[in-house]
């Protein structure tokens, strides 16, 4: 089992670089993106694997901090598949900018008050928590509680900084109001939360727990979503964003549903493959919840009416040199995920 | 920078010599001018903003640029280092005035998007991947000339001098015709002001 899914990822894997090396040659012109749609699938891939990554060091965090040696194994592998999602989103970061070599320059320009200062600092504070975590000296008592509360704080301002991308947009609808940095957290806890129940169920680890876990956070993805509809009903000039969120809460409630038919099941191993399926059910509506976020805000012109009168909205296909290097980019995340488990029960 | 609204008549003039000027290569303009309407037929009316690079007092592109890439100079102008630009794109994101384009490529304006001998000599200093940007001809300053948008309109209708200087001729125009900034309310301060001479 593990060789086939080792070589379907390697072979993504291959695929993807391929594709990025087509891309390093003709420069940013192989991907769909132009100056009115600057952003797209590569940094809504970015957002979704730092979303995953981060909501499973925070579950990771948490079983360490209080201790709940019953998870332990699990914390384990889903550091591991936290660093590879981590590793996935810097992939996506690279192969969105234009001189890609002189990303470092990040590091020495010390601009602070750019998010994306803060979000390649924590980006590699996260990758470091979890290469500490993996390598088995975080053990218990002070240690871990340190490591525990450095790890939940990174893992949380890492989540926070992606809500300010888009501050200085406006007329970005249901998005553009008080609700999205409570969206972004909880979207991110609730992905990361459906990734350590995939991890869980794919290994035999499955526990209804867990799926009760997710069932609050699914009942709680929703709420933002609710409250900024209402908020773009009441505030803003545009009516037709209430049917984009609309459309978010309905997929919401779908997966609760399947979530509570899940959970009542009495069969843990019946619930453990329904609980994977679930999973990839929220991760699905978590990615496109990132997609939808940043297509949204590049969606209007810039300038406001009546200057932007004579433009029309900017359209976005992503080619397929993008889809290659995302899949690319998850092939390599599944890769790194296997082989880093791989090594940790060859370890132990 | 001041521009007169009464007198610009959208001509483009500015937009053809700062792309004469810079050689900037196919769809990418640092000097443009927005066309739009107001009013309703038959009362409608067709108006022009000549939209350069606003030089904000306080740049949103300068706060986002990860690299350090964008500069603000201490005479307030705002520019692109493309030796550090990473092309990330968070200043396009970020410029309220889209006043900022990324060099997905770089091409004539011509078929088959060769370059004119002129046009591959000013495409020499622009890098692929990077962001390039309205820099008010600071070459051209340096020399004592006035930016190439300035010197070109035919209607006179744009004015460059020193803000801070409260005798010059764009500080006693803006007085003089309450000038206003174009989305005052972002609270960027643009250099660049309106008035209705």
């Amino acid at each position: 089992m593990n060789l086939i899914v080792v070589t379907a990822a390697a072979i993504l894997t291959a695929a993807g670089l391929i594709a990025y090396l087509v891309q390093l040659r003709s420069g940013l012109t192989a991907t769909g993106l132009h100056d009115r749609f600057t952003w797209g699938l590569y940094i809504q891939g970015f957002f979704f694997f730092s979303a995953l990554a981060a909501g499973m060091l925070v579950f990771i965090a948490l079983v360490t901090l209080f201790s709940a040696s019953r998870f332990w194994p699990l914390a384990r592998m889903s550091s591991a598949v936290s660093f590879s999602c981590l590793i996935a989103a810097g992939i996506m970061l690279w192969a969105d900018l234009g001189k890609p070599f002189r990303v470092f320059r990040i590091l020495f320009s010390n601009n602070f008050s750019s998010p994306m200062t803060w979000d390649f600092y924590t980006l590699l504070l996260c990758v470091l928590l979890n290469l500490v975590y993996l390598s088995g000296v975080v053990g218990t008592g002070l240690r871990a509680a340190a490591w525990s509360v450095i790890c939940l704080a990174a893992a949380l301002v890492f989540i926070m900084v992606h809500t300010l991308f888009f501050l200085s947009r406006e007329g970005a609808g249901f998005r553009s109001q008080p609700f999205l940095a409570l969206d972004t957290l909880v979207q991110s806890l609730w992905g990361g939360l459906a990734a350590v129940n995939l991890v869980a169920a794919v290994s035999g680890l499955a526990e209804k727990s867990l799926l009760a876990a997710l069932l609050v956070f699914t009942v709680a993805a929703p709420m933002p979503l609710i409250g900024s509809s209402i908020a773009a009903a009441t505030g803003a000039k545009d009516k037709t964003h209430q049917n984009q969120s609309k459309k978010f809460i309905l997929l919401h409630l779908f997966i609760l549903a399947v979530l509570l038919a899940v959970v009542a099941e009495r069969k843990i191993d019946l619930a453990g493959s329904a609980a994977a399926a679930v999973a990839v059910l929220v991760l699905l509506a978590v990615f496109l919840e990132k997609a939808h976020l940043v297509g949204r805000y590049q969606h209007n012109p810039t300038l406001p009416l009546p200057f932007s009168l004579f433009e029309e909205a900017p359209a976005y296909r992503p080619t397929y040199v993008e889809w290659m290097v995302a899949v690319g980019s998850g092939g390599l995340c599944l890769l790194l995920s296997v082989v880093i488990i791989g090594i940790l029960e060859h370890v132990r | 920078m001041v521009i007169d609204l009464l007198r610009c008549v959208g001509c483009n003039s500015c937009t053809v010599a700062c792309r004469a000027e810079h050689g900037t290569p196919a769809n990418v303009q640092f000097n443009k001018i927005k066309k739009y309407e107001i009013g309703k037929y038959p009362t409608a009316k067709m108006k022009f903003l000549p939209m350069p690079c606003m030089h904000c007092q306080y740049p949103p592109c300068l706060k986002v640029c990860p690299a350090g890439a964008t500069i603000k100079k201490e005479d307030g102008i705002v520019l692109v280092d493309e030796n550090k630009c990473i092309g990330c794109r968070a200043c396009i994101v970020a410029c309220p005035y889209e006043s900022r384009h990324f060099l997905w490529d770089i091409k004539g304006y011509y078929p088959g998007n060769l370059p004119t001998p002129y046009e591959a000599l000013k495409h020499k200093k622009f890098d692929r991947g990077t962001v390039v940007k309205c820099n008010f001809c600071a070459h051209r300053l340096e020399k004592g000339r006035l930016p190439a948008c300035v010197e070109t309109c035919p209607a006179q209708a744009r004015y460059f001098g020193d803000l801070d200087d409260p005798e010059s001729e764009v500080s006693r125009l803006i007085a003089l015709h309450r000038g206003t900034a174009f989305r005052p309310e972002l609270g960027t301060e643009p250099s660049v002001f309106y008035i209705k001479g």
